[in-house]
């Protein structure tokens, strides 16, 4: 009883989110006195939220691609080097998560702006994102290596298949899911990112979520409401959709560390 | 044959020691670097920004308040998760559907949680007025009450599945075994339970600690501008001041008071992970 109230506490604000933007008058208000889907056409009509959104997804998909693209070898490295080797790069690839992201964010904004003179925006963004990524991305990646039965591999080998058909075959299938799993995180991390983006965002390149942000800090409007309610279906539908291809189990815990 | 496979192996790491030397490592020795600059622009090193930092009252208090919120909110939350990961450990009914609730809000825009709790404590406290229970509103919004609540919701799937997983290792039956021999509830929960959940009540609260001071945004929209925290003054001085040498020194301070704590955890195995936002 109790742990269900815990629950419906939980999901309370994002009900309520729900209910606002369904809420015909032009004005905040829960729960709702009527229904009416007008305020989805506004934000998704509004042209800096559709830009902020379009931007949120290639950052998203963009950090996605770099952090897989360090974090497979970085895996593989981690399962297969020397133990010495395999220590080391444990602490090491953990190590972005204990650095605060603002301070990483700091730093590359006076790295890019003042050391640089690069301006800030879509790459330091896109940079900053991807440190923390692929700590994210190795956990499960790592995690699915390990618990993939090694003696798949060698029955193929002793049946007679090659490296490729080994790698084509039993490796990619068995790791695929972990892949997925790594990919869906990676991209919700990044897509809703506030740390980094923050300290980072250029005029011309504000992420979905500090435009909802500074967009609130001057009113709350059903239109901002529509917009969360979007968010709300993302954000759950990546959750059901990664509990189903796997590799968050391997996120909580942290045994698997 | 082994051994240079192993070094192959260790070569396959060799791309993301390279981007972590340039986009971390390097970033971070900026920090450093920007912390110690002196304020004139004649070169050289300088202890200025900390010194401020350290003789401001205003600072200190800052300083003092995050230590503070992080203290409330971790309180709370051990007596909120407590009961939480005991019940859930004990019975099985709903349990999916409620680690689902606790789980699928953390895959949800910080953002869109906060606003979605604006407009909850907004309606609750109009709900309140118009029942007449209470003649104005309470200020849940845009204090430190605002500010403790909201950290609670972002923070408790943490503490109470640490808690959770440290509790669900004692098998059912230890607890079955002891109101067996006779223990009473209060016995089997104080001798038993409790002791099983610490481990994961410490990670829990590393894991409050280091959240409240690497959030900036719950500080800022549910603080209404008047509850500052470490990260508040931090992004306040590349916004407004632009300070950049204070912002830099002031993060140093706040990874000195966490770097500690995330060391002692993983030296002592606990289950942390810091949060996403």
């Amino acid at each position: 009883m109790f742990n269900l109230v815990v629950a419906l506490a939980l999901l309370a604000p994002l009900a309520v989110v729900i209910g606002v933007s369904v809420n015909p008058e032009p004005y905040t208000v829960f729960p709702p006195q009527g229904f009416s889907l007008r305020w989805f056409s506004a934000a998704l009509g509004d042209s800096s939220f559709r830009g902020s959104l379009i931007l949120s997804v290639e950052i998203g998909l963009v950090v996605t691609l770099a952090t897989l693209a360090l974090a497979l070898p970085a895996s593989v490295a981690l399962l297969r080097a020397h133990p010495a080797m395999s220590r080391f790069l444990a602490a090491t690839l953990i190590s972005p998560l204990a650095i605060p992201e603002i301070m990483l964010a700091l730093g590359l904004l006076v790295l890019f702006s003042q050391r640089l003179h690069a301006g800030v925006g879509f790459v330091p963004i896109v940079l900053g994102q991807t440190v923390v990524g692929v700590p994210l991305a190795v956990q499960i990646l790592a995690g699915a290596m390990i618990s993939a039965d090694p003696s798949l591999e060698e029955a193929a080998r002793t049946l007679g298949a090659g490296t490729w058909n080994v790698a084509r075959h039993v490796t990619i299938p068995l790791l695929l899911p972990a892949v997925l799993g790594a990919s869906l995180f990676v991209f919700i991390f990044s897509f809703d990112n506030i740390n980094i983006s923050l300290f980072l965002t250029s005029p011309g390149s504000v992420t979905l979520p500090i435009q909802m942000f500074q967009y609130l800090t001057y009113r709350a409007d059903p239109t901002v409401a529509a917009m969360s309610t979007v968010l709300v279906a993302i954000g759950v539908a990546a959750f059901v959709l990664g509990a189903r291809v796997g590799g968050v189990k391997y996120l909580s815990g942290g045994d698997r560390r | 044959m082994a051994l240079s496979r192993r070094r192959v192996a260790s070569l396959l790491a060799l791309p993301i020691l390279a981007y972590l030397i340039a986009f971390l490592v390097a970033p971070v020795v900026t920090v450093i670097q920007s912390s110690l600059q002196p304020t004139e622009s004649h070169g050289g090193v300088s202890l200025g920004s900390y010194i401020a930092f350290f003789s401001s009252g205003y600072d200190l208090r800052v300083l003092f308040s995050t230590f503070i919120i992080g203290l409330v909110v971790s309180a709370l939350l051990v007596i909120l998760s407590c009961p939480f990961a005991y019940l859930l450990s004990t019975r099985p009914a709903f349990r999916r559907t409620i680690l689902f609730a606790v789980v699928a809000p953390m895959f949800v825009n910080a953002v869109v949680r906060i606003f979605g709790l604006e407009e909850l404590l907004t309606a609750l406290n109009g709900g309140l007025i118009r029942m007449h229970l209470i003649p104005s509103p309470l200020p849940l919004l845009y204090s430190n009450y605002g500010v403790v609540i909201g950290f609670i919701l972002f923070l408790f799937p943490y503490m109470a599945l640490t808690t959770y997983a440290s509790i669900a290792s004692v098998p059912a039956e230890v607890f079955e075994a002891a109101q067996t021999l006779g223990a009473s509830r209060f016995a089997v929960l104080r001798l038993i339970a409790f002791p099983a959940m610490v481990p994961g009540i410490a990670g829990g609260t590393i894991i409050t600690f280091t959240g409240v001071m690497g959030s900036y945004i719950v500080p800022s929209m549910l603080g209404g501008g008047r509850v500052n925290t470490l990260p508040v003054l931090i992004y306040n001085s590349v916004s407004e001041t632009v300070d950049w040498s204070a912002g830099s020194a002031i993060s140093i301070v706040l990874v000195a008071l966490t770097l500690p704590m995330l060391y002692l955890a993983s030296r002592r195995g606990l289950g942390t992970r810091t949060a996403a936002w």
